[in-house]
């Protein structure tokens, strides 16, 4: 079980690493295009025109839309970190610990409310205009894996728990 | 537990939908092997584009359904886990083995696909496709050593299951 868990452990690593590296690179693609975008638009605006439009506030909306996925991006791969907690518990013998089931039950939530809050925001940025929305796209590429996956992790936390209950009342015999 | 019950019928959804493709799959499968109908005109399987639809080409399609087809079993097996979880049998031996067998077929369809596929690009298109982050192939590999190890976890469970049940 050792060899399994040590090549699960550098396979997480690896994703974590290369998902914050992309994750990073494409906040910097976005921010360099945004600020391109900005400074076309600044220089073709009317200055005479009021700052409060709905040109303004769909700008300021995709801005502050594209931080928020940006962000739920970052916080489900947090979430991966706890998976790495797991395994450190795991490899130490250490099974059933509080510290796994609360692990557990952090990923599930990590991955429901991720899987949530990026369909409602990708249904606000298409509401915008600023992008398309087809919510069979989005089932296939968030929902089907992360919500099954989710409701997995509550379930094994549970089970976790039971097993800790049985651990110590084991130990409780004489 | 209110949640196993929702996971159960999202995977009893996803289940049913793919039932329901299997036929159409060995059907289609069966047309790509023994006909040549589709011969000369250009496909692309899984990302890999073939000009010529030759034994090659057939070879590829075929593996990947075949892919399809054993992890559609694996989603069965776990169908039948999340049963025994609902009657109450978390650490039973027929859970631990299943875990143990998706995990196995997780990690053999991610190799057999993903790797035959970018041998193929490599070797015949000379060309290498390098996908950092969660791919299919990562998540599979990562699903499989997980549930290889949940299986051994769940026998420590077991074990010390039935050492408290035989105390006094």
């Amino acid at each position: 079980m050792k060899d399994k868990i040590n090549i699960l452990t550098i396979i997480t690593y690896g994703v974590i690493l290369s998902s914050i590296s992309i994750l990073l690179n494409d906040m910097r693609e976005f921010d360099f295009n945004q600020f391109t975008a900005f400074q076309n638009w600044a220089k073709a605006a009317n200055k005479t025109d009021p700052w409060f439009t709905s040109k303004n506030a769909i700008k300021w909306s995709f801005y502050v839309i594209s931080a928020a996925l940006f962000f739920w991006r970052g916080y489900l791969i947090y979430g991966f970190s706890y998976f790495l907690s797991i395994l450190k518990e795991i490899e130490i013998g250490n099974y059933f610990s509080d510290k796994n089931s609360k692990s557990f039950k952090k990923i599930g939530d990590i991955f429901t409310s991720y899987a949530a809050s990026v369909l409602i925001l990708r249904f606000l940025l298409a509401s915008i205009g600023k992008s398309t929305f087809n919510f069979f796209q989005e089932f296939k590429t968030e929902l089907t894996i992360l919500i099954p996956c989710g409701l997995a992790f509550y379930i094994l936390a549970e089970l976790f728990k039971r097993a800790k209950a049985t651990e110590e009342e084991n130990e409780l015999t004489i | 537990m209110k949640k196993l019950t929702i996971l159960k019928t999202i995977v009893d959804i996803f289940w049913i939908i793919s039932i329901l493709s299997i036929p159409l799959i060995l059907a289609f499968l069966v047309f790509t092997i023994f006909d040549n109908s589709l011969v000369g005109k250009p496909m692309t399987v899984n990302g890999i584009r073939f000009r010529k639809f030759n034994w090659v080409s057939k070879m590829l399609l075929a593996n990947s359904l075949i892919a399809y087809l054993t992890l559609v079993y694996a989603l069965h097996l776990f169908r039948k886990i999340l049963r025994y979880f609902q009657k109450n049998l978390l650490f039973d031996s027929y859970a631990i083995k299943t875990l143990n067998i998706i995990g196995i077929i997780f990690l053999v369809t991610s190799f057999f696909d993903s790797g035959i596929g970018f041998l193929y690009k490599l070797v015949r298109q000379k060309s290498m496709n390098l996908e950092y982050g969660l791919n299919s192939f990562v998540v599979l590999c990562i699903l499989g050593l997980f549930f290889m190890i949940l299986s051994e976890v769940f026998k420590i469970a077991k074990a010390t299951e039935e050492e408290n049940e035989l105390t006094i």
